[in-house]
């Protein structure tokens, strides 16, 4: 088990505004690991991806809670979990399938095609009627030794 | 607050987008450009991402709907002027397949 270094909690209905707050949020956790730019950013694309999953998708024509933990272990990984309580995912693994979306309007159907790309691990929990809970985590080079 | 600008020189139609990508603000963008697209015919438009620092894949659906409204007004869409992280996500997506990077 590896030891936790630093973790924070948050709690944000799931309104669109709130996808940047979101991202920013995680951008400024992970500063304390001196990330390069390209892994600030993969990190900020992801947690968007994610947000706007529960928004689009787990809370579809209601207002309910985001809720977002990340943590920092020793060895230089960030460990995001993003939970709904909305609808849940039927088929996690069509759901996962590159363009493959119910999002209509413009939805490129990308968002666990870009978390995977991005992120080092992607795990997806749901349950149809309970929600989804995504877990990412992405190792943060370590540029000292270089 | 603004967020397109626009230049229209010798049958081309630029459109500066001017704020980061996401799906809360992919909305406001699509109406907005869809009215400059519609007022200003073109044989091209081009889609500048010079002042967008962030994009999500909210972006890629973006660009893939205003090919298709380009192609409704007979115009061609590329995009240009993405940073290195826009760039690679539109790499990614396979978008390129049917919209072309200038620059």
């Amino acid at each position: 088990m590896k030891r936790i270094i630093n973790s924070f909690k948050l709690a944000f209905p799931s309104r669109s505004c709130n996808e940047a707050f979101a991202r920013t949020a995680v951008s400024a956790f992970v500063t304390y690991l001196d990330p390069t730019l390209d892994e600030v950013s993969d990190i900020k694309t992801a947690v968007s991806e994610a947000v706007t999953n529960c928004i689009v998708h787990g809370y579809k024509d209601t207002i309910g809670t985001v809720f977002l933990r990340a943590t920092l272990l020793e060895d230089r990984t960030i460990v995001i979990q993003i939970k709904d309580r909305g609808c849940g995912i039927e088929d996690v693994r069509r759901a996962m399938t590159p363009a493959y979306t119910t999002g209509g309007e413009e939805r490129a159907g990308l968002g666990f095609s870009v978390m995977e790309a991005f992120m080092d691990t992607v795990r997806v929990r749901s349950k149809p009627g309970k929600g989804t809970t995504v877990t990412l985590s992405k190792k943060i080079g370590d540029r000292r030794e270089c | 607050m603004h967020t397109i600008t626009f230049s229209n020189d010798k049958g081309t139609l630029t459109i500066f987008i001017e704020r980061d990508i996401d799906h809360h603000n992919a909305a406001d963008l699509r109406l907005e450009i869809d009215r400059a697209i519609e007022l200003m015919p073109a044989r091209e438009i081009r889609l500048d991402f010079d002042s967008v620092e962030f994009m999500d894949s909210s972006g890629v659906g973006l660009i893939m709907g205003r090919y298709k409204k380009a192609a409704e007004h007979g115009a061609k869409l590329r995009i240009q002027n993405l940073n290195s992280r826009c760039r690679r996500l539109v790499e990614l997506s396979g978008v390129l397949e049917i919209v072309d990077i200038v620059k």
